[in-house]
């Protein structure tokens, strides 16, 4: 990816301006997951998305490779939104006390053990992409940053300039709200297999 | 039994534990379902979320962006050459109007210093006087104005350049831009 996207900025930064297109085509949909992630409605994800690309496309000649050009990229869409968010007065930050470190002192019951579920199921991939949407605001970029654009914790303080603790907290938090949402799902499909056999 | 703390099950998921820390959890995995089923369902959490389906975006999403980048430049020379239209057509102008003043002494007034009537030769005089009144009765009325309320030669001459400057200025802007502004666009 990193290979590929260098050799078409070079392309761009050439001369040949339609090669910007390329770059477009393939990272549009990640990036379309971050921005509705931030911006919760298709037409304003899609805005910003647009203007993130022109605003990247224009600042390319002062790309200076220090970072890879995902983790940049992602820093633009990732302000354009929160410029977006900050626009409808809802800047984009959650409570001290969920952006606390203590989070990661949350611990499940020493008999807290999930209930049997075939993991590769298709149900249980429908009920976790479900629980996924349904992560709390503050969590869903976070969440979409590391699993979705694969980025470490050291990318994410980059892209969102948020500080590591933070980070790490809302990754640990949005993990284990998913965990307890889906073995609770996962609990009432148990059930109803267990009636139905009953 | 002392199961694995969740940071230490996430770790473990990540793959982000140092290698003494990966050797214990892996002894204690050994002989603890909770804490293996408990990565079991991590994996599986993190292998579909880093699977899921990214949101497309609409089709024509990449055309339209296109559009706002390629037009940018087709942009700028368009309006490059409107822009040096109008400034031609501008300073075309004030040459002629210059000119028509300097062409004309009993219009203007001004003081002949001798036997030089005027250092125009006629036939030029007379082509700009032409192409002014060519221009529009009003520009020509409210110039007359100007040189009939001033009496002072220098000042004639000051008045009608600026008139004439401000009179071109708003035909370079509003007229000759908004309208061939809209007919590059379509
Ligand atoms: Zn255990």
């Amino acid at each position: 990816m990193y290979d590929q996207d260098r050799a078409v900025i070079e392309r761009i930064l050439g001369g040949d301006k339609k090669a910007y297109a390329e770059l477009v085509e393939r990272h549009k949909d990640k990036a379309m997951t971050l921005a509705l992630k931030m911006l919760k409605n298709r037409q304003d994800a899609e805005e910003a998305l647009q203007d993130a690309f022109v605003r990247v496309f224009n600042a390319l000649p002062r790309f200076e490779w220090k970072s890879s050009f995902s983790t940049w990229f992602y820093r633009i869409v990732y302000n354009v939104c929160a410029s977006e968010l900050g626009k409808r007065n809802e800047p984009h930050q959650v409570s001290i006390q969920e952006d606390n470190e203590d989070a990661q002192a949350v611990e499940l019951a020493s008999d807290d053990t999930p209930p049997d579920v075939a993991l590769e199921s298709s149900e249980l991939n429908a009920i976790i992409l479900k629980e996924i949407d349904r992560l709390p605001d503050a969590y869903g970029p976070t969440f979409a940053l590391f699993f979705v654009q694969d980025m470490s914790y050291d990318e994410i303080v980059e892209v969102t300039g948020l500080p590591l603790g933070t980070v790490k907290a809302r990754l640990f938090r949005a993990r284990m709200l998913l965990r307890n949402a889906v073995v609770k799902r996962i609990g009432n499909i148990d059930g109803s297999k267990q009636e139905k056999v009953a | 039994m002392t199961h694995l703390t969740t940071k230490q099950i996430l770790q473990f998921t990540d793959g982000a534990l140092d290698y003494a820390s990966q050797a214990q959890c892996t002894q204690h995995l050994a002989v603890c379902e909770r804490c293996r089923k408990e990565i079991d369902l991590q994996k599986a959490i993190s292998k579909i979320a880093r699977h899921q389906p990214p949101i497309q975006a609409t089709s024509g999403f990449v055309q339209r962006v296109m559009a706002h980048i390629i037009p940018q430049q087709q942009k700028s020379w368009k309006t490059k050459l409107i822009d040096s239209l109008g400034n031609v057509f501008a300073m075309a102008m004030v040459l002629a109007i210059l000119g028509y003043a300097i062409s004309n002494p009993s219009l203007f007034q001004i003081q002949q210093q001798s036997k030089t009537q005027s250092f125009i030769p006629q036939s030029v005089s007379d082509t700009y006087a032409k192409f002014i009144q060519s221009v529009g009765q009003q520009a020509g009325e409210a110039t007359q104005q100007v040189m009939k309320s001033t009496g002072r030669d220098n000042s004639n001459m000051i008045s009608l350049t600026i008139l004439s400057l401000l009179i071109l200025g708003a035909l370079d802007q509003f007229v000759l831009k908004r309208y061939l502004g809209m007919r590059m666009k379509h």
